[in-house]
């Protein structure tokens, strides 16, 4: 009997160890999220989908110095290309996050400046990282950013976890089939993947679909986000980091969509602690932050929606809530100062606010806005029936 | 530290394991037993270091008490004192960490008055280690327990397989365990079996309980934000709860019999198939069965149990069952859900009562009649579950209003699809438990040739009686089994990504 114990004690064991190994080889070799780099298979390069996730991009952010970093939403993952001509060479790692919110972006931060110590941070803040009912995602907890999970957990749930492994085989099938991932290197997303095979309308259309009966019909302005904005603002100006604060743009009817949610006093509030806590934290540093405004019911934030059935794409953005990399040219190059080689209205685009400033700035939106609406009625035709 | 962590799983018990295997080939079992309660310690303290010596001071406070209750010298007056002191001092710890807030918010509640006494962080398994040793006082007053040495009284108390969540042990069946150390000599088929029940019970945990506390929580934790779920999903997500935490606290137990098996320590059975049972009272007999046994042994034959007539019997069932909700936990619903079980029970006694009255056998039943009465029991412990779950009594309500179509008989709902969650998929979750609820063979049946846990021979044959056929599937250590079993655990350890605390570690 107990003959036939140990030797269901042995196959047991060794199965069980087999077993294991095997996944932890297949995690490491395959490397899904870039955290192990030991096996260096060019082929697989170019097929990790999962570069976007919070594992992955806390393992780039690992990996550093970087000299610029650029923290943010998906809107910033998309549009803010780290590989722009304009860095002149400098280090640049795209550290956006899909579907964040302020508090995973103050732990992002305090982490980056822990390992990497960037010399200047663009942070691309936008609205919804206020909302009081958006939680970090699980893939945090997972990742680096998590401070409390252990190295010894963290290599486990990397080498042997369910994540990890499907992770993994995503990469193989990808690679199988040729299917380029939608992440580079350094974490920028390139497109919006699978939805960009429908016309823009549509895109539009569900986009704001999904904001108004979604989102912003569950939106709760949060004090404590402000707070951690404020985290992050202190964590950047103790360790010397230039930074500069960015409202990421957004399509003319994603701020109309944003009015009709009945959410514009909060829109307006949010632009006002942000130019507040600013203020505070430079006087309390003596260290400059500027902070832009993209959002405007103006030039390309109010590019016209092609027709229906009109398969032409956008310049400027992807659908309503993400612009393209073309826009964030635009962006990086009236931030850091350069001069915008363009059209009269691109001079127009992003506007420095400050305690100082900003009610002229947000009564120069509302008048914006009573233009915009007057006269694109196609596309507010748009938003008709949505949400209500 | 949780059982389904890597830490605990990959670390502390390989090290325990090997600890303990190496003192015993030293023919050490003495100290072998003092590095398990060291351990076990140890395992508490990581989570909260400070409280160990809560629980230290708890120990050898009972223990001290105990030697006061076991002295012949002492007079009946003073031991009763002692008695009195022990059970008292027991009730403040729990009633204090557990229950104060509860207690001073209510009463602030009832004044008008918004009164709190801060933040008070409730010890871990304060619930079941003050059952364990109010049970030991009672029994030693009795003059049931005799002298016992400390490191067994500790290990007792201690043990960390049961630590937290229970089986809640009693000491006639432990302390006379571990003064039989031959017993607890390393063995390779307590190391097989115990192995093979601590994997069944991860499975249970991370593959069951944690993938329909996903559906679960988007409809209460949506009911509970304010909306009211559809008709089909209030029912889907009332399911999913019934099941999710049965799987998590049967998964949880056997781990902990897995666990003291592996050190060749059987604890007692914790559940035996419970929405097999054919009535409410027989589904206690098959839940958390070891609080049922000690609410019976020392609240319920206390307080007069079926000795004084009828109408006491009754009084003495609803008493029972409404302390023993709040045990569970410091909240009215936790009551209220204690109380509908009184009364459920109190209708099946008088059920019982007026069907023997009628000459009606309820011992051979026909298979319909079989299928209808464990139909009722499953629902009305699934609607109770409700009030268990829900965090207030409007969330319960919300929930409730739509099971009962209050709020339309849509199929879908809202609650789901916002969590991005496939109804269907909910409702397939809920078939596949029904079936592994209802016909599967449960993880003692399995390992029924070996004994998995105390008080499971003896009721094998009850089992078969009450219509569940013997399984066809047993298993043996065989090339296969481990095979199985081994596929089992890399599937469920690969799956260990999100680690999910266990319900019943809150109570």
């Amino acid at each position: 009997m107990s003959k036939l114990h140990k030797k269901y004690l042995s196959y047991c064991s060794l199965v069980f160890l087999l077993g294991m190994a095997l996944v932890a080889a297949l995690n490491l070799v395959v490397d899904p999220f870039g955290a192990y780099r030991t096996v260096n298979i060019d082929a697989l390069r170019g097929h990790r989908a999962k570069l976007g996730d919070r594992i992955a991009k806390a393992e780039m952010l690992r990996r550093g110095p970087w000299d610029v970093v650029i923290l943010g939403s998906s809107r910033a993952q998309v549009g803010i290309d780290p590989s722009d001509s304009l860095w002149e060479g400098a280090r640049v790692i795209n550290g956006a996050l899909t579907a964040t919110n302020l508090l995973e972006l103050a732990g992002v931060m305090e982490y980056a400046a822990e390992v990497s110590r960037p010399k200047r941070v663009i942070f691309m803040v936008d609205f919804l990282m206020f909302d009081e009912n958006r939680a970090p995602q699980s893939g945090f907890a997972k990742s680096r950013f998590n401070t409390d999970r252990s190295l010894a957990e963290y290599h486990t749930g990397s080498l042997l976890g369910a994540h990890a492994t499907a992770s993994s085989w995503q990469v193989l099938k990808d690679w199988a089939r040729s299917k380029p991932s939608r992440y580079d290197e350094s974490g920028h997303a390139l497109g919006i993947g699978h939805r960009s095979k429908y016309t823009a309308r549509y895109r539009f259309k569900r986009t704001l679909e999904n904001f108004l009966e979604g989102m912003y019909a569950h939106y709760l302005y949060s004090p404590t986000r402000v707070d951690c904005f404020r985290r992050l603002v202190r964590t950047c100006l103790a360790n010397g980091t230039e930074l500069t604060v960015a409202i990421s743009p957004v399509h003319a009817l994603q701020l109309e969509a944003i009015r009709q949610a009945g959410l514009w006093l909060d829109f307006e509030r949010f632009k006002r602690d942000l130019v507040a806590v600013v203020s505070q934290e430079e006087e309390s540093f003596s260290i400059p932050v500027a902070v832009w405004d993209f959002t405007s019911f103006a030039g390309p934030n109010a590019e016209p929606v092609p027709p229906a059935e009109d398969p032409a794409d956008m310049n400027w953005y992807w659908e309503s809530s993400h612009y393209k990399s073309e826009l964030g040219q635009l962006v990086l190059r009236r931030v850091i100062g350069d001069s915008l080689p363009v059209e009269d209205w691109a001079s127009n685009f992003g506007t420095r606010i400050t305690t100082s400033n900003v009610e002229e700035h947000l009564s120069t939106l509302r008048r914006q806005r009573e233009q915009y609406t007057a006269s694109n009625s196609d596309d507010m035709a748009i938003l008709d029936g949505i949400g209500r | 530290m949780l059982f389904n962590s890597y830490g605990f799983i990959f670390l502390f018990v390989p090290v325990v394991v090997c600890g303990y295997f190496l003192i015993h080939s030293l023919n050490r079992p003495r100290t072998a037993l003092a590095w398990l309660v060291l351990c076990s310690l140890l395992f508490y303290g990581w989570w909260n270091p400070p409280y160990v010596l809560l629980l230290a001071a708890s120990v050898l406070a009972n223990y001290g008490v105990g030697l006061l209750l076991n002295s012949t010298a002492r007079s009946p007056n003073s031991r009763k004192l002692a008695l009195a002191a022990g059970v008292a001092g027991n009730l403040a710890l729990l009633g204090y960490f557990k229950y104060a807030n509860f207690f001073v918010g209510t009463l602030g509640g009832l004044v008008g008055a918004d009164w709190t006494l801060g933040r008070i962080f409730l010890p871990l398994g304060i619930s079941f280690f003050t059952f364990q040793q109010i049970a030991y006082l009672v029994d030693a007053y009795q003059g049931k327990v005799g002298r016992k040495d400390f490191l067994s009284y500790c290990l007792f108390v201690t043990f960390f397989p049961q630590l937290i969540a229970g089986p809640i042990v009693h000491h006639q069946e432990m302390l006379p365990q571990f003064a039989r150390s031959g017993n607890l000599r390393p063995r390779p088929d307590n190391l097989s079996i115990g192995v093979t029940i601590f994997v069944i019970g991860l499975f249970k945990k991370v593959m069951l309980a944690d993938s329909l506390a996903i559906y679960a929580n988007a409809v209460f934790d949506g009911a509970a934000s304010g909306t009211s779920p559809g008709f089909g999903e209030a029912w889907l997500g009332s399911f999913c709860y019934t099941f999710q935490l049965y799987f998590d606290f049967s998964g949880y137990s056997d781990m902990a019999i897995g666990l003291g098996r592996i050190f060749g320590i059987r604890l007692p059975l914790n559940f035996n198939s419970p929405y097999k049972a054919n009535s409410i009272i027989d589904f206690w007999r098959r839940w958390h069965m070891t609080l049922s046994r000690f609410l019976r042994d020392y609240l319920y034959i206390p307080l007069g149990g079926n000795r004084e007539g009828k109408t006491r019997r009754y009084i003495n069932v609803f008493i029972t069952m409404l302390l023993g909700g709040l045990w569970h936990g410091a909240g009215w619903t936790f009551v209220l859900w204690g109380a509908l079980h009184g009364v459920f029970l109190m209708v099946n006694h008088a059920w019982r009562t007026v069907m023997r009255s009628l000459g009606v056998g309820l011992d051979r039943r026909h298979w319909l009649s079989t299928a209808t009465a464990r139909t009722v029991t499953f629902l009305a412990v699934s609607l109770a579950w409700v009030l268990f779950r829900a965090e207030s009594f409007p969330v319960a309500g919300r929930m409730l209003a739509s099971m009962a179509g209050m709020n339309g008989l849509s199929v879908t709902g809202q609650l789901l699809e916002a969590a991005n969650l496939d109804t269907l998929k909910a409702g397939q979750w809920v078939l596949a438990m029904i079936v592994i609820c209802g016909w599967a063979p449960n993880t003692q049946q399995l390992l029924a040739r070996y004994r998995p846990a105390l008080g499971y021979a003896a009721r094998q044959g009850r089992i078969a009686f009450d219509g569940s056929s013997e399984p066809r599937i047993r298993w043996r250590p065989t090339p296969a089994a481990a095979l199985a079993v081994a596929i089992v655990a890399i599937v469920t350890i690969v799956s260990l990504t999100k680690v999910s605390e266990f319900i019943y570690w809150q109570f």
